[in-house]
């Protein structure tokens, strides 16, 4: 008598250890995953490994959002006798533990057994259940039913199908953040254990921390699904900003061709009014004159013309290492031209080797027009500075001059298309030097300048891709 | 006695081509070469008509229209201009004329004849 006693007591606390240590490494599993249909598995595979708590098979359901449906099925255990044969044997052949059954994917179950997949199929309507519905009242009253064999024919039939082979079957409310959000559905089919207060206690407590692991992973599922709708809304937003900025591009090309077609007007019909006077006229002097004006007004036009091609050279850009002497050595030809009658000294203060990432024709715009503009600043003489460091990853380029400077008041529109303070400016300049530096390079241009004394114009272009 | 005409014109080498032909006309010419000094002209001289052109440094020639026509409502001014589209400006039709220029000034030397005669 004390003996059996005994063995009881002992039997007990083997019981409670096994399942102390099932506790341990589930908390364990789930710790592991955010996934819903992982914690799912994780949960059935705890309930129906290895046997010890008796449950031979079991099935979790969902109830849908709108309340009216049990389904989004998920089950774990053989279908019937034949089936119960052939899992079991394999499971002992494997000889795996309850770490390795979590790592299966449930897909894998589904795949290969009738059971997981007829829980799948099932879609139990709420509103079609009678009052005395086993389903009914754990929903209604959250407890844990206990039925036998002939009860389950209370159970909807495509349930009692398959759970009526069983002499017990346990429905256990499945709480998610203190809701009844499913069922779990467990028997003791093939074996017919019997399950005791303390079994149905475990498994209270291991849907508990089940249903506070789906919480979870639906919470971060959410997260994820916000996340995300948050970035495709980013990766939209980007979309409609590029598109925003090419269409404005194109705007402004249109606006420009536009304004190029009728900038050509006015020297040509300066040029015509004055080739008509020359030809009705007989005055040396007049005709001098008048052949001079023309060919001021030409040039005018060739260079209309060129800011235009280099307006069309925006469209396609090229970067690569480029030294800022090449393009520099190569304009102070170019401007020569335009320093006529004026004496003007360039001042270069540049190191060794000053390489910028750039395009080198659209770079060569820029400090074109910059120089330009202080040529243009000078009236008779002065000088023109260019001084090049490299600053927080950027190259930085000063051009600054002597020359007339610029009004407070102007230096705010000196960007504006079209807007000039020159007579014979055509006002694209500086609007083309700054779509190259801070659209096209995604640098900085800033201008200072004291009316009557100075210019300073610094150019920052960043030189991350430089390899030195 | 000889008519007196404004020329509003930034464009130095027109205001110089547009004074000497209409002299030839017969008409005696004042120049601008922005709006502000042509309002200022108008208050000194008593000017027959106005050449005026559009674009216009400091103010544009619309605005400087409005301002000639502040000060001499019944003024005639005709505008001269290289861009046709600011005929479709309102403010525009108070003008007597929009011509575009042209490096024929048989039209504008027309227009100015219908206008305040030689």
């Amino acid at each position: 008598m004390v003996k059996t006693e005994y063995q009881e007591i002992e039997k007990k606390i083997d019981e409670q250890g096994y399942q102390l240590e099932l506790l341990y490494k589930l908390g364990k599993a789930f710790q592991t995953t955010f996934e819903f249909e992982k914690i799912i598995h994780i949960t059935l595979v705890t309930l129906t490994a290895g046997g010890a708590l008796g449950f031979s098979r079991a099935a979790i359901f969902f109830l849908s959002e709108d309340g009216k449906h049990l389904g989004n099925g998920y089950g774990i255990g053989p279908y019937n006798q034949q089936e119960a044969g052939i899992i079991w044997a394999e499971l002992d052949r494997q000889n795996c533990t309850l770490e390795d059954l979590f790592k299966n994917s449930h897909k894998d179950y589904l795949k290969k057994q009738l059971f997981p997949q007829r829980i799948k199929e099932l879609l139990i309507e709420i509103e079609n259940l009678s009052s005395n519905s086993p389903i009914k009242i754990v929903l209604e009253k959250g407890n844990i039913l206990k039925l036998d064999s002939p009860q389950s024919l209370l159970l909807p039939q495509s349930l009692s199908e398959i759970f009526h082979i069983s002499s017990e079957i346990i429905i256990a409310p499945l709480y998610i953040k203190d809701k009844i959000s499913g069922i779990v559905i467990t028997d003791n089919a093939f074996h017919f254990k019997i399950f005791d207060t303390s079994t149905i206690n475990f498994l209270f407590i291991i849907l508990s921390h089940a249903g506070l692991a789906i919480g979870y992973a639906l919470a971060y599922e959410k997260i994820k699904k916000n996340l995300q709708e948050l970035e495709n809304l980013h990766e939209k937003l980007k979309d409609t900003q590029n598109n925003l900025i090419a269409s404005e591009r194109l705007a402004s090309i249109g606006k420009i061709s536009a304004y190029f077609a009728h900038e050509l007007k006015n020297p040509l019909v300066t040029i015509g009014g004055y080739i008509k006077q020359t030809l009705e006229t007989d005055d040396e002097i007049k005709i001098k004159r008048n052949l001079h004006v023309i060919k001021k007004e030409i040039n005018r036009l060739e260079l209309l013309y060129n800011n235009f091609l280099e307006f069309s050279f925006l469209q396609n850009s090229k970067k690569e290492n480029i030294n800022i002497l090449d393009i520099l050595e190569d304009l102070k030809i170019s401007l020569k031209l335009q320093m006529t009658d004026k004496n003007i000294q360039f001042y270069f203060n540049i190191p060794e080797n000053p390489i910028i990432f750039g395009d080198k024709a659209q770079l060569r715009i820029v400090f074109f027009n910059i120089i330009l503009n202080s040529i243009e600043s000078i009236k008779a003489e002065g000088s023109v500075t260019i001084k090049f460091s490299y600053e927080n990853n950027s190259a930085k380029i000063e051009i600054s001059d002597d020359g007339q400077g610029i009004a407070k008041e102007d230096i705010d529109n000196i960007f504006t298309e079209f807007f000039t303070t020159k007579t014979h400016g055509i006002g694209l300049g500086l609007t083309i030097v700054k779509t190259i530096i801070e659209e096209l390079h995604q640098g900085k241009i800033e201008i200072y300048s004291e009316l009557g004394k100075w210019t300073k114009v610094i150019l920052y272009i960043p030189n991350n891709e430089i390899s030195k | 006695m000889a008519k007196n005409i404004l020329i509003i014109e930034d464009e130095e080498n027109q205001r110089i081509l547009y004074k000497e032909e209409l002299e030839k006309e017969g008409y005696n010419i004042f120049t601008a070469e922005d709006g502000l000094t042509g309002l200022e002209i108008l208050d000194k001289q008593n000017i027959h008509l106005v050449v005026l052109d559009i674009r216009l440094p400091k103010i544009d020639g619309l605005e400087t229209m409005g301002k000639l026509l502040g000060k001499r409502k019944n003024l005639p001014v005709i505008i001269y201009t290289a861009y046709p589209h600011y005929k479709t400006d309102f403010i525009s039709w108070a003008a007597s004329a929009y011509i575009p220029k042209s490096s024929d000034l048989t039209e504008l030397k027309n227009k100015i004849k219908e206008i305040i005669g030689e």
